[in-house]
């Protein structure tokens, strides 16, 4: 009984790290992120052009996928391809214009977000998070993670629909996981 | 019991799956002292010339470099560690950038080269060549200024012009990345 409870014990010890690797759920704070925004940016995300600021729950759309990557990360410039893959996917759908996409780069000055946009030719908008202040309020995810959020959110914040750290694999099987995430319909 | 059992088995392999992932996998040596050594160079100083092995087993030499490329060191202080970790594979994504400014990039620390093979290995490799500086331990960032008291070097960047005349030096705060827009914008001004 005693050997029992010990290797119980243990096995619990090792299996906290993945609990302490878990995505993120709940609700993710109404993030204001920095202005202005080029053309290109404004237009894709329905925001002002000039704004100084804007708030996640400004931007016109009805689901976000929010991607919380780093330029220095070898595991984000992996998945770069892929994640422009379910970008392409996204638009050759019925959820076109519906789910729209940002990426965040963690500790990254606009520099750093500039090489990474060019590199893998990304084609949503990216934004500097350079003192880490947004990675903060996302819970200091590792990266890449993703957050499929609910647009635009009440006043407590935006649902999480659905959220994962790391690489997704297959796209259109993710892109489904996300469809079914959000209750989509066509 | 045994079914309970099974049940947190499977938690625990999962969580070694998962303890793969980018955060987790490296040594957290916490936060350490920003910077613990005597600034002894400046810019406008002779960089120091060296002769240390990469990986490849090649010897590489600071003045083969001279009248022929820009050179920017790369101290770092750990392999296994979290900030350098993900500085030297950033680098793997500006190598054009470094390219097009006509500079190489050589990467030090005073871990021995068995350490810096795994480490490399497991970053997925790198551009660059990754020079020792264990034996004598330490010896080059001590020609710099930068050996801190437990042995490691400071996170440091020097850019050395072609006439090998250092013309920018940033002894980082260890615990932070330094920017690669202001080594950039450095590597400018020399052209």
């Amino acid at each position: 009984m005693f050997r029992a409870l010990a290797l119980w014990m243990f096995l619990m010890l090792a299996a906290v790290p993945a609990w302490a690797q878990s995505a993120p759920s709940g609700l993710l704070t109404d993030l204001e992120l920095p202005g202005p925004l080029t053309r290109e940016q404004a237009d894709y995300l329905g925001v002002p052009k000039d704004a100084a600021s804007f708030r996640l729950s400004e931007i016109k759309g009805e689901y976000l996928l929010l991607e919380v990557f780093s330029m220095y990360c070898p595991h984000c410039q992996r998945e770069a391809a892929r994640v422009n893959e379910l970008y392409q996917a996204v638009a050759a759908s019925p959820y076109a214009g519906r789910i729209l996409f940002l990426g965040l780069g963690a500790g990254n000055s606009v520099f750093e977000v500039e090489v990474f946009r060019k590199q893998y030719k990304v084609p949503f908008p990216l934004f500097a998070d350079p003192d880490f202040l947004i990675h903060k309020a996302v819970g200091q995810v590792g990266t890449p993670c993703f957050l499929f959020l609910k647009l635009p959110g009440g006043g407590q914040g935006l649902p999480i629909l659905d959220s994962l750290i790391g690489g997704f694999g297959d796209t259109q099987a993710f892109l489904q996981r996300l469809v079914r995430a959000g209750r989509i319909e066509k | 019991m045994k079914l309970l059992t099974g049940f947190v088995l499977i938690l625990a392999l999962a969580g070694s799956a998962w303890a793969q992932l980018p955060a987790g996998s490296v040594y957290e040596p916490g936060q350490l002292k920003p910077r613990d050594s005597v600034q002894l160079l400046r810019v406008g100083d002779k960089a120091p010339d060296f002769s240390l092995r990469s990986l490849k087993g090649e010897v590489v030499r600071l003045s083969d470099f001279r009248g022929k490329k820009n050179v920017v060191l790369s101290f770092v202080p750990a392999a296994f560690t979290p900030v350098c970790s993900d500085q030297w594979p950033g680098y793997n994504l500006a190598r054009p950038l470094f390219e097009e400014r006509g500079a190489v990039l050589l990467g030090i620390t005073t871990d021995n080269r068995p350490s810096q093979h795994a480490w490399v290995q497991e970053m997925g490799g790198l551009w660059f060549p990754v020079l020792s500086d264990f034996w004598p331990h330490g010896a080059v960032a001590a020609s710099y200024g930068i050996l801190r008291k437990d042995g490691m070097a400071e996170r440091a960047l020097f850019v050395i012009d072609r006439q090998g005349v250092i013309r920018f030096i940033d002894v980082h705060d260890i615990n932070t990345r330094p920017e690669l827009g202001a080594l950039m914008r450095a590597l400018d001004q020399l052209q």
